[in-house]
This record gives C-alpha cells, structure tokens and sequence, in this order.
C-alpha cells in the first residue's frame, strides 16, 4: 500500500473514520496497532510475524535491562538485543553478501568453494524497524528512559503505520510518551499533516514518478548512452531521490499529524547545504541522528583524540552505507561521504568559518555550495549503479566526456530538475513550510491547497512506483 | 500545535474550495489539452452508412489504424460497421458487441500488445461489468499487483467525473508536449507518442518507427513497460478467459474470424520473446481447432509487414502499413472462405 495509492487513501480514511467512534484510548491503541499490523500485511504477511517477534524481544529485554542492575547481565542483555536485532536484519539482508564476500576472499588465497546463493526474500523495511527497536534498548541500557508501558505500546511504537516501511526512524523516547494519552489532533494540526501529505504527494507522484522511467533507462545501461546524458541522469536521480523518499517522509509526517502525532522532519533543504556536515544534518535527519547516537557515539565519538574521531566518522559512515543496502556499493558510497566529512572537520579546525556578509564571503559561500553539491551527486553514481563496476564505468565515461552513444534528454527531466534546484535556491532552508502555510490568510492557504490539489490530479502518476527506500 | 486561524468549519470550507478548483482546473486541461473521456468508436463504411452493417469489426487502435476499412468495403462490396475502443483486448471486445444484430458476421481483432494481461484499456471499467471482472478475477487468480488494478480501475473511472484526467498524466504531458511543440511551430505536429484518435480508416501518418532516434525508442519501450506491458502474466489472466469466451461463444456472435494484428519488430524484441510467441501461437491453435469454422488470420506472421518502416510508432502501422495490411487481409479472407 504506498500513500499516493487509492488503496491507502481509502485506508487511512477508514482509521479516521473508525477512530473517532473509539472511546477507550486502550481499544484505540489496539485498534492502531491491528491496522498497523495489517498494512504491513499488504506487503508481505507471513513477515508480520518477524516484526512482532524483533518488537517482543526487545520488549522483554529492555523490561530486564532496566530492572537489572549487575553492569555484566546489563551489557549480556544489550549484546542479546543487538544480537537479535542485527541478527534479523544481517540474516535476511547480508546473508548472502557475506557469502559471496567470504568466497572471495577465500578464493584470492587459492580456495576453491562452490558458490551458496539462498533465496532470501527481504521484509519491506526491516532495516528500519530493526534500527527503531534497537534505539529502544540502547536508551534503556544508557538509563535514559523508562520502559514501555505495556507490550502493546511497544509494539505500536515500533509498528506504527506512517513510519513502519521507511521512516522516519523514531525514537522510542521521542514516541512512548505520545502514547501515554490519548491523541486527537487539532483543526491546525490536521490541517499542518494534511498541508504536508499533499506536498509529500506532490513530490513523490507528480515529480519522482515522473522522471523515474528515464533515469532508470540509463542507470539500466549506462554504457549505450552519451557523457551527456549520463551527466543530466545523474542530476535528475539526485532530484529523484530527494523528492522520493522526502515525499515519502513528508507523507508519513503528514499522517501522524493527521492522528495527533508528532514525527521529527527529516528532510530540511539538504541539497542547500554549505558544508558536507550540513548535508547530513539535513539528510535523512532521522538516520543520521540515529547514527550519530548509537554508533559515533558508542565507538568514543569525539572524545579520544582527533585521529580517533576520524576514525570513528569513517566507520560510522561506511556503516551507514552498508545500512542502506548489501553491497559494496554502498560501502563506497559510506565511505566517499565518511572522508568528505573527515576533510571538512580538517578543513573547519584549520579555517574559522566567516560570518559576516561581505563579497568574499558571498564567494566563498557559493564556492562551498557548488563543492558540497558535487560532492553528493559524485556519490550517488555508486549508490545508483547496480555494481562497482558500472560505477567505474559511468564514472569514466563522465570524466572522458565520452560522447559516442545515445543521447536521451526528454524534457520532463529538465523541467523537473529545474524546480528542483530553483526551489533550493529560493525557499528559505529553516522555515517548515507545512508549519507556516496554516498561519497564513485562508485565500493564500486555499491557493496553495487548490494548487498542490490540481497538480495531482492533473500530472499524478496513477501507477506509483515503489518508494527507493522501501529497498533498504 | 495550536492556531488561531484554523477551525474545523473552516478547514472543511478550505478543503470543498480546494477540490473545486481543482476539479475546475482538471476540466479546463482535459478540454484544452483535447483529453476525451474513454469512448468505444463506432463506423459504417460502404452501404448505407445508417445501417449497421453486415460486417462487425471489433478491435483496437491496432485494428482502426492498421485497416483501410473504405477500400475494403469497396472492394468487398460489403458495409461493415467498426467498433473500436483504445487499447481495446478481448476483455472489452467482448462487451464491444453487444446490440449488433444477429445476422452479421464478426470479426475480431487483437494482437499480442493487447493481450498483455496488464496492459488495461482505460474503456475496460466503462465496457467491463464489476461482477464479470470479479468473476474472471476468481477464475484465473492472477497476481496481486494485477489484481488491485483492475479493481481499482473501477473507482478511478468514478472519480473521473469530477476530476477527468486523474491517472492520465501520460496522455496529459503528451498533450502538453503536443502543445508546446504547435505554439511553437505554430503548427499541429504529430506527437512522438500521441495518444490517439480513433477514426477508424483514417490513417494520415506517413512517418515511420524506422525514423526515430535510439534515445526515443528506447524511452517508448520504457514507457510501455511503465504502463503495464510485459512478457510476464500473458494468455493466463481476464483478457485470455475472454477470448476464450468468445470462440465458446462464437456461434451465437457470427464469429467468422480472429485477425491477428502485426506488431513492429522493435516492439517484438522488446517484449515478445521466443516463449512468449510459442505460448500465443499455441493458444490460438487451441482455440482454432476447438472452433473450426472461426478462421484465424495471422497478419502479425505476413512477411511482408516485418519492419519498423511500416510503424509510425512501436505498434501502430502507418499509412504504407496499412495498405499492404489491408491487401493482405483482403487475399487471406478470400482464399480461407474459398477454402471453408
């Protein structure tokens, strides 16, 4: 069920619907987590029994870890819930990679093996919910929370349906404590989810969709097509990806808006950003968060010496890209940004930043801008190409400026990657653009609303393409 | 989160203008963009033209472009009356002939583009009834994907009414296309790949598929691909039942022959692969020899219509295309009813 199907909309409107007749906030946090429980279902039911089982075990274990008191069975019931939880997620998802890259390496020193390939169907969003569940425990061992409520609670919490597939990646200490009482959202409140769904929607059906047959023809075959087209490709699947899976976000805030819940952003303007350490405190906020808290921070963060911090960005970083998928791909794609963001750090101790608007600054600005933006979409050539090896070879053939091939360039592409940056350029980076438009006067919002509206039923997709990220 | 500005009465009275005005704007494209609403066609050529002919022909686009239906009416000195509907399969064809007098002969066009199970005629839920979908939905069991289109294909068309070009962004951005290229030109220029209109015997293109660059082509084939065609799910699903039910019914329809329409070479590379082929041609052997008085005509296997020269795109045939596909239509009914 993905948000801009008429199936989902139908859907949603029945929770709606049916939650406001429910009286008793525990029948109605049951009823959400049964609805919950169902969507998930519509992609895979068989898997809704691996979603209970991870949220249930962690459940149980943050219970005990937050009872015991004996420093070695607390971190024993830690390593079970990483154990678990990375269990579930390496079994299904790396299983196969680790086979592979086990028999080569067993192969450079002269070992022959046959090749073990297991078909392995992957749960929709399990790396998500792993990661989701196991900031749980993490927060419980680190004494920062409480446990959950109740079994049920946990459970909502971790299968909550706006988020479950792709994100954001909720903190059981942001959203336990929403669950404490019942939630009924107010008329501004709707209406700021309402505003956001639809710019999701906007995003992801009348844009994404849109140029997503043409980008994925060329990263299909990258070799028959011409530098040029390579190059716009690569730009449009930056503009692609941006609006995919921060239309997704904006449609999984938008719902729980909606509900009276309340999700973290994760998406504010990245492709803006002056710095590589900007971009990631704009990407996939929820993520990146994420990674910071649990990894950077648990591998020593910055408190062991400058080399030592390096060190744990660039570890940090490859894990995350490894996050994303089960190939070395990733990796590459973890440790171009691990490095970029080491250089900055380098870069930052040895340069105070400038701050005053003066032309060199204005300058330097738009230099940093131009470096960062290249850097990104650089990195998202391994990210999108299905092996190292046509990474290497779209990469050359960018750099050789190769122009005997195909030439593809269909004007959607353009237009859309043109609003794309123009948007960036123009919109003010920090406003929250759902949280401002409801404070408007009612002709402006019912422009702004007719708009996004019109746009919809006028250039939407009807056959919505998965979401990128439902891949991860 | 709290503010004064929004109210509940409020809200609902934002969210009727917003659906108002859009509903507005969806009228004004579709009208200015010229989007008709998915309508079956109808045409008499020769006789009397307010008769309804003593031939039924029922098909496609495939069908209206790729037969000179005036010369062979002409040349028959028989009145046939065309009924077609856009990417029209067996599954509507079915309901397509539905009124036609009982003493006429029918004539049934498809071919292997429509016959992909999940590529949907936008007349399906207006031709189709619900229970007949359900009903062959129950039978084949297809897949989950195709089912929840096709179900869903009947809301969508409700929805339509209000808002006429939900779900046809393609035909949308084609128009607009369309459109920019004669403001341009400031003159009509054909599209890369229009949807059409459907007059049936009216064939003014005389560009070819052979013309187009790599970079088009391979766009095209990917948009195909987009809206459902593929070589999976084929001769298994509603579309296959429907044929089926068709030869069963063949008696009682005046079923005279199945025309098997050609395809380009460009699109039989892409999507029509050596299993696939065998599966359509062994299918149609099934039925043809479970009906022996219906004759099957395979235009799609005539050798002289094996090239992209005469496609004005992946599976319509051009205006050369459609004379050489007439002539051989023509000879094929002659010599088969000879035969019979």
């Amino acid at each position: 069920m993905i948000f801009t199907s008429l199936e989902f909309l139908v859907f949603f409107a029945i929770i709606l619907l049916v939650r406001l007749g429910i009286k008793n906030v525990n029948s109605e946090k049951w009823f959400l987590l049964i609805a919950s429980w169902l969507f998930y279902m519509s992609w895979n039911a068989p898997f809704v029994l691996l979603l209970i089982a991870v949220s249930t075990s962690d459940y149980f274990l943050g219970k005990r870890l937050h009872d015991e008191s004996n420093l070695s069975m607390r971190k024993f019931l830690m390593a079970s819930s990483l154990f678990i939880d990375l269990g579930a997620i390496g079994f299904f998802k790396y299983a196969n990679f680790l086979s592979g890259t086990w028999r080569q390496t067993i192969e450079l020193a002269g070992i022959r093996s046959d090749p073990v390939f297991m078909e392995i169907i992957l749960p929709v969003g399990v790396s998500f919910f792993t990661f989701q569940s196991l900031s749980y425990t993490f927060d419980i061992y680190r004494k920062r929370m409480s446990p959950a409520a109740s079994w049920r609670d946990y459970n909502l919490f971790v299968a909550f349906f706006p988020q479950l597939i792709a994100g954001p990646i909720l903190k059981a200490i942001d959203f336990l404590p929403q669950l404490l009482e019942r939630r009924r959202p107010t008329a501004y409140m709707f209406e700021c989810g309402l505003a956001v769904f639809l710019l999701g929607a906007v995003k992801k059906s009348v844009l994404s969709d849109q140029i997503a047959p043409q980008i994925d023809l060329v990263f299909a075959a990258p070799l028959q097509f011409d530098a040029l087209t390579l190059l716009v490709a690569l730009v449009a699947f930056s503009a692609q990806i941006f609006l995919d899976f921060s239309g997704y976000s904006d449609m999984a805030i938008g719902c729980a808006c909606m509900m009276g819940f309340t999700f973290m952003d994760n998406f504010r303007m990245p492709y803006s950003s002056l710095s590589i350490t900007e971009f990631w405190r704009r990407w996939h906020i929820s993520l990146s968060t994420w990674l910071r808290d649990y990894v950077y921070i648990s591998f020593g963060g910055n408190r062991r010496g400058t080399c030592r911090t390096h060190i744990n960005i660039m570890a940090t970083m490859l894990l995350g890209g490894l996050w994303h998928g089960a190939s070395w791909n990733f990796v590459l794609w973890g440790a171009i940004h691990g490095l970029a963001l080491v250089v900055h750090k380098l870069w930052t101790s040895f340069r105070k930043p400038a701050s005053s608007p003066t032309p060199r600054f204005a300058v330097r600005t738009f230099f940093a801008s131009i470096l960062t933006l290249s850097i990104v979409i650089l990195a998202w050539i391994p990210f999108r190409c299905m092996t190292l090896g046509d990474s290497y070879q779209y990469f050359l053939r960018l750099a050789n400026w190769e122009m005997d091939g195909v030439r593809s360039i269909p004007i959607q592409l353009v237009a859309i990657v043109s609003i794309v940056i123009v948007t960036h350029l123009l919109w003010k980076k920090d406003v929250v653009w759902y949280r401002s438009i409801p404070n408007s006067g009612i002709v402006v919002r019912a422009t702004v609303y007719s708009s996004l509206l019109a746009l919809i039923v006028i250039f939407g997709v009807s056959k919505a393409a998965p979401f990128i990220y439902f891949q991860f | 989160m709290n503010n004064s500005h929004t109210s509940w009465k409020r809200l609902i009275f934002l969210g009727a203008v917003s659906c108002a005005v859009a509903s507005v704007s969806s009228h004004v494209v579709s009208l200015v963009l010229g989007l008709s609403p998915p309508t079956r066609n109808e045409h008499t050529f020769g006789g009397n033209q307010d008769t309804s002919g003593e031939i039924v022909a029922l098909g496609s686009s495939l069908m209206a472009f790729g037969i000179d239906w005036a010369r062979l009416a002409k040349t028959t000195d028989i009145s046939v009356n065309t009924r077609t509907c856009g990417a029209g399969s067996p599954a509507e064809l079915e309901f397509l002939n539905a009124g036609a007098p009982t003493e006429t002969n029918t004539l049934v066009f498809i071919s292997v583009f429509e016959m992909a199970e999940g590529m949907l005629s936008e007349s399906r839920p207006i031709e189709v009834p619900f229970s007949v979908t359900l009903s062959d939905l129950g039978t084949t069991r297809p897949s989950w994907t195709l089912t929840k289109t096709l179900l869903w294909s009947y809301p969508l068309q409700v929805m339509r009414s209000p808002f006429p070009t939900l779900g046809r962004s393609w035909e949308v951005m084609v128009r607009l296309r369309d459109l920019m290229r004669s403001v341009r030109a400031k003159a009509t220029v054909t599209s890369e790949d229009a949807p059409i209109a459907l007059n049936a015997g009216a064939n003014s293109h005389t560009d070819t598929l052979k013309s187009w660059d790599k970079g088009r082509l391979l766009r095209n084939i990917k948009q195909l691909r987009e809206r459902g065609v593929s070589e999976s799910e084929n001769f298994v699903g509603p579309k296959f039942l429907a044929l089926q039910r068709i030869f069963t019914k063949s008696q009682d329809a005046k079923l005279r022959a199945i025309v098997v329409m050609p395809v380009s070479p460009a699109y039989k590379s892409a999507f029509v692969d050596a299993t696939m082929a065998s599966t359509f041609a062994s299918m149609l052997r099934i039925f043809e020899s479970a009906n022996p008085l219906v004759i099957i005509i395979r235009l799609d296997l005539a050798p002289e219509l094996q090239s992209d020269k005469y496609f004005w795109d992946l599976v319509h045939l051009n205006f050369e295309g459609q004379q050489l596909a007439t002539s051989t239509l023509l000879e094929e009914l002659g010599s088969k009813s000879e035969n019979q």
